[in-house]
């Protein structure tokens, strides 16, 4: 795999771990 | 704040004007066989132009979605116009930074397709759960297909795919939520 393919495999996953994150984070604000 | 329901239709309006005209002022530039990034590099005539149609479209499509955050308290529908919030503004910067600086392009290219294809998986689930069943499945269905059509096509044209995805549901989801009446009749099921 080149570099830059191995580059856009990790800023997906970090995005989609900071959108669950950010939903889980805003879940727990609102039923607090 | 007054809503804009309009505007990502504008913006995708302008964005594929300036696309067609800077693919067509570059002959070297082939449909679904060159990156559409490279229309905003400095080999592209109308570099300008592609860049501006990025930056606009993604500007109209911020304040689109921060105008209709509030129109329903479902966080499901919230959590969707934040990230296409921040989805306008990672377009912003695709166009700010060019394709003649790869990393930074890649990086807000990548996480800004993530984010527009992770917004509307929410906003189908919330249409799901407000009664709009056949809007809500032709979103989720749609992002996946275009996310697993990467196993399949080429890189250069899985960009353009995509690309032309995000246009269309964007202009197609914002046509439909403003048709529908949505804005008055959307809050009654509340997740």
């Amino acid at each position: 795999m080149s570099d830059i393919m191995i580059f856009s495999a990790i800023v997906i996953l970090v995005t989609i771990a900071s959108c669950i994150s950010f939903t889980v984070l805003y879940w727990k604000h609102r039923n607090k | 704040m007054k809503q804009y329901p309009y505007l990502p239709m504008i913006g995708v309006s302008f964005f594929v004007v300036c696309w067609v005209a800077s693919a067509l002022a570059m002959p070297s530039w082939h449909f679904m066989e060159t990156w559409p990034s490279t229309l905003g590099t400095a080999d592209s005539p109308y570099q300008i132009l592609f860049n501006t149609g990025m930056i606009v479209s993604g500007t109209l499509m911020a304040i689109y979605s921060y105008s209709v955050y509030s129109a329903s308290e479902s966080i499901w529908f919230r959590v969707a116009f934040i990230f296409s919030m921040v989805g306008g503004v990672l377009l912003c910067g695709v166009g700010v930074f060019n394709d003649d600086i790869p990393f930074a392009h890649e990086l807000f290219t990548m996480s800004m397709f993530t984010i527009s294809l992770i917004s509307m998986i929410y906003l189908g689930i919330f249409l799901h759960l407000t009664g709009r069943r056949a809007f809500g499945s032709l979103c989720i269905i749609s992002v996946a297909a275009v996310a697993l059509s990467g196993l399949v096509v080429p890189l250069p044209a899985w960009d353009t795919v995509g690309t032309l995805f995000i246009d269309v549901i964007s202009f197609a989801t914002s046509f439909a939520l403003w048709r529908y009446r949505f804005y008055e009749t959307g809050n009654e099921v509340v997740p």
